[in-house]
This record gives structure tokens, sequence and C-alpha cells, in this order.
């Protein structure tokens, strides 16, 4: 059961709500496995706002790719799941916090990342991706950035890359999310961003937004992975494990086809 | 502009403006509490404790209340404070808030005329007495719109909450971008919402200023 509704508010009637909820329905047995998630409730935390990964739908509820994911796991581990957003500039600090148990986020895995927190294996790979405006006849390579404005999002691999190889040439804009990216570009405040592939062919694709994607040759792609609290080697083990069991039963390809589309190199 | 998706989303954005509007009261009831100790504290025969008080006033109004909230938020667990988002923003608006409230209320005060402690000893009340009966009814009418102003401060300030992931206004606008790609749209509402709790504060605070000033000429 997930509670997407994220009710900050009136933390104690939350909390004496949950016990009571915990001591009525009898939990699976297997969730006593699991020593390293806490309350009993696999805690979980996406950006929310990185469709179609995660995002907010305009009745309110939590929905995308990393959702079913974690729901699937979660059923899989026989764990009850809460999914809740929290900003993606913070989300790493707050899990290393111990705000919650996993981030399935379609976080990037990074060197940097791995000093703070730890990461199961892949569950997909994301590729960088370069995209214009739709009239823009001056930007077909890397070369062409020099002396443009180039967007890319916080804390994302696009970001980091277009920091490393900027080298004075072009400067770099730094956004808060994809959509606030997008809209930089089309009204003109970046020439060009650079960002991970299937959001942005997922946010042109159902909306009426005239960029374009240059093909600049080959862009690094890195593995998106579920991001743990270090030394949690159970809580590793059993996603390990779902996410194999999901892969192999089928699951995973449907999750795949629901969100990203059927035929989509996706994996 | 797209009518349909503002009243599509505008249940959604009521609620959270009720989470906006309860943090920012909960951090107002106790910053009041917070705001009143430090009165005593800074007013205190002690020296050392009316150090601790100012101290403490300037550390936060020398601090943006972003800060604040990252470094209680995210530093917090570090030192084992680990407080749910929406504790977190009570607890360090009230904080914030309160520090500014005490240095009003002690304006206000200051402000009352020195003959009316004086009068008020010489007919034979006593230092408590003369605070509570004479001083703090007319320090509270020229306390009222200063505090108000804080009021305000409070509920726009709760915008920067959403960096500590409670879902109120600013957040939930900017979640539901994700999804509609629509900013005109949303974020006006949340700003015309952001208009109707402001004006209602400063109604409150204008119908509490009128009460309190009903038998004097302020």
């Amino acid at each position: 059961m997930t509670n997407h509704n994220t009710s900050f508010h009136r933390p104690f009637i939350g909390a004496l709500a949950l016990l009571g909820a915990i001591s009525l329905a009898s939990l699976p047995a297997q969730a006593r496995d699991f020593p390293e998630i806490q309350d009993d409730v696999f805690q979980v935390a996406n950006s929310g706002a990185y469709p179609p990964f995660s995002y907010v739908d305009t009745a309110g509820n939590l929905i995308g790719f990393d959702v079913d994911i974690a729901e699937a796991l979660a059923d899989r581990m026989g764990v009850e799941v809460n999914i809740q957003t929290s900003p993606w500039n913070g989300i790493v600090a707050a899990l290393a916090g111990g705000r919650f148990d996993a981030c399935i986020c379609s976080m990037s895995v990074t060197e940097e990342r791995e000093r703070a927190v730890d990461f199961t294996d892949p569950y997909y790979r994301s590729g960088l991706s370069i995209w214009v405006r739709e009239e823009t006849d001056d930007i077909s390579s890397i070369d062409d950035f020099e002396g443009k404005r180039i967007g890319s999002t916080l804390g994302e691999t696009g970001n980091q890359w277009a920091t490393d190889n900027a080298e004075g040439r072009w400067r770099n804009q730094t956004f808060q999310g994809l959509p606030d990216m997008l809209n930089g570009l089309t009204t003109g405040r970046v020439d060009a961003m650079i960002a991970d592939d299937i959001p942005v062919y997922v946010a042109i694709g159902d909306g009426d937004i005239a960029i374009k994607q240059i093909d600049v040759g080959e862009l690094p792609s890195w593995p998106a992975a579920i991001a743990i609290q270090k030394n949690k080697p159970q809580l590793k083990a059993a996603l390990n494990t779902a996410l194999t069991e999901i892969r192999e039963d089928g699951t995973y390809q449907a999750i795949v086809d629901k969100w990203i589309g059927e035929g989509v190199e996706f994996h | 502009m797209d009518i349909n998706l503002m009243i599509e989303i505008a249940p959604l954005l009521v609620k959270a403006a009720w989470v906006t509007v309860d943090i920012s009261a909960r951090a107002l009831f106790f910053g009041f509490f917070i705001a009143s100790t430090l009165v005593a504290l800074r007013t205190s025969r002690i020296p050392p404790v009316r150090w601790l008080a100012r101290v403490y006033i300037s550390v936060v109004r020398g601090t943006p209340y972003f800060v604040q909230l990252l470094l209680v938020f995210y530093g917090g667990p570090a030192i084992g404070l680990r407080l749910d988002p929406f504790t977190c923003g009570v607890v360090v608006g009230a904080f914030n808030i309160g520090a500014y409230m005490s240095e009003a209320m002690r304006g206000a005060i200051e402000s009352v005329d020195s003959g009316q402690s004086e009068a008020s000893r010489s007919l034979g009340f006593g230092r408590l007495a003369t605070l509570q009966h004479i001083i703090l009814p007319q320090a509270a009418a020229l306390m009222i719109r200063s505090v108000g102003v804080l009021a305000i401060i409070l509920v726009k300030n709760s915008s920067l909450v959403s960096i500590i992931s409670v879902v109120e206004l600013t957040y939930q606008a900017q979640r539901l971008i994700g999804s509609t790609y629509k900013p005109l749209e949303v974020f006006m509402l949340s700003a015309l919402m952001y208009i109707v709790i402001i004006y209602a504060v400063m109604g409150i605070v204008e119908f509490l200023y009128r009460r309190a000033t009903r038998y004097t000429f302020l």
C-alpha cells in the first residue's frame, strides 16, 4: 500500500494511525527479515518532478516508472512501501541523513554520490541528449556551443558533463528541473540544453514544445540505480534479488511498456 | 491561458494552501512564546542571561531563513536531531520569527511612557502588577501591527520550506509543473492564494488592533 498524499501535517495523528494500522494488519512474515529498514515500512523517495519517471498528476497522485518499480520491488520483498517526494537537490543528503530507506529516483551512479551513499545493481541506463529550439540552425556540434548559453539540471549528470567540458568555451546555466529547463530553452534563456534523453522524449511527446534533438555523436551514459544508505548489505541484497525477479517474470518489461513506450530501446 | 487547467488543479492547491496556513499559524503561535521568553531574558538582572538572548537574536537575524532550514533539516540528523519535514518547518519558523518578534515586543514595551510605570508604582502596584495591568495593555496595542507585519513575512517565507519537502503551496505548484508544463497558470493560481491568505491575516490584524485601541487614543 502506498501513501502518496504526503500528509506531513498532524504528524501525531499520522503516527497514531500508522501504529494502529501496523497492529491491526498482520504484516507479511518476511518484513521481519529486513531489520535494515525503518518502522517496518519501506520508505522510498523520488523527486516527483521528473516525468515519466516520477511526477504528480493534476489529481495529486504521485505516479511514474520509478513509482511502479518501487511498488513492484516492495511487493517482491514482502514489505509495505511508502513513496514520498523530496526535492532533487537535497535528496542524497536526505537519504544519507536517514530520512528514508531508498531513493528509487532514476539516480545515475557517480563517484561523488558513491562517497555518500551505496547503490544497488543498475535498473536502467540513461543517455544524455542535446536539444535546441526548432528554428535554431547554427548549432550542430559541440564546437558550435562556443559563446552560447547551455542549460542543464542541477545534480544531474548532464550538468556535470557541461561543467567539466566547458573550459570557458560556453556559459552554463543550471536549472532546478526539466520543466524549468524546457521553459528556459523555449523562451530563449538558453540556446541549447543537455539532459537525459527519455524524459525529454516524453515531454515533447505530449506537449507542443518546439525543440529538436541534435546529433553530436557519442555522449556518455550512466547506469541508474537505487541509492541506499551505506552499510546495509541485507537491504542491498534483497533489492538486487527483487530486481532480478521482476526482470525475469516480465513485470519490469510491463512497467517499461507502460511509461517509456513499447519498442523504445530501454534496459 | 488555460482556465480549465486552473480549475482542475485548484482543489490541490487549496489543500496545499491550507498546509501553508497551518505551518505559519503554528510557527506564529510557538514563536510568540519564544519571543516572550526572549523579552524576559533580555530584561533579566543577570548579565550572562541577557548576553545569551542577544547572541541568539543576532545569530537568527544575521542568517537567512533558507540557510537555517537547510542547516536544521539536513544537518540536524548528523547530531541526532531528526525532525519530520512539517515539524522542522514549524520549529525553525518559530525560532526564526520569535527572534524578530521579541525585538518588536521589546520596542513596544519600551515605548510606553515611563510616567505610566512611575504613576502605577506610586499608586502601590507591584512590579509585576504594573507590567500586567498598566504596561502590557498599552504595549499590546503598539505591537499588534508590527507583529502583524511579521506574520505576513512568515506566511511568505513559508514558501521556503518547499526545500525540505513539505508539500505546501509553492512545492505543490512546482510539482504540478512537472505534469502540466504550464508555469503561468500554476504559479498565478498559487500567487492568488497567497494574496487571499495575506489579506486574511491583514484583516485579523486590523480587527485586533481596533479592539486593543478601543479605549485609548493611540
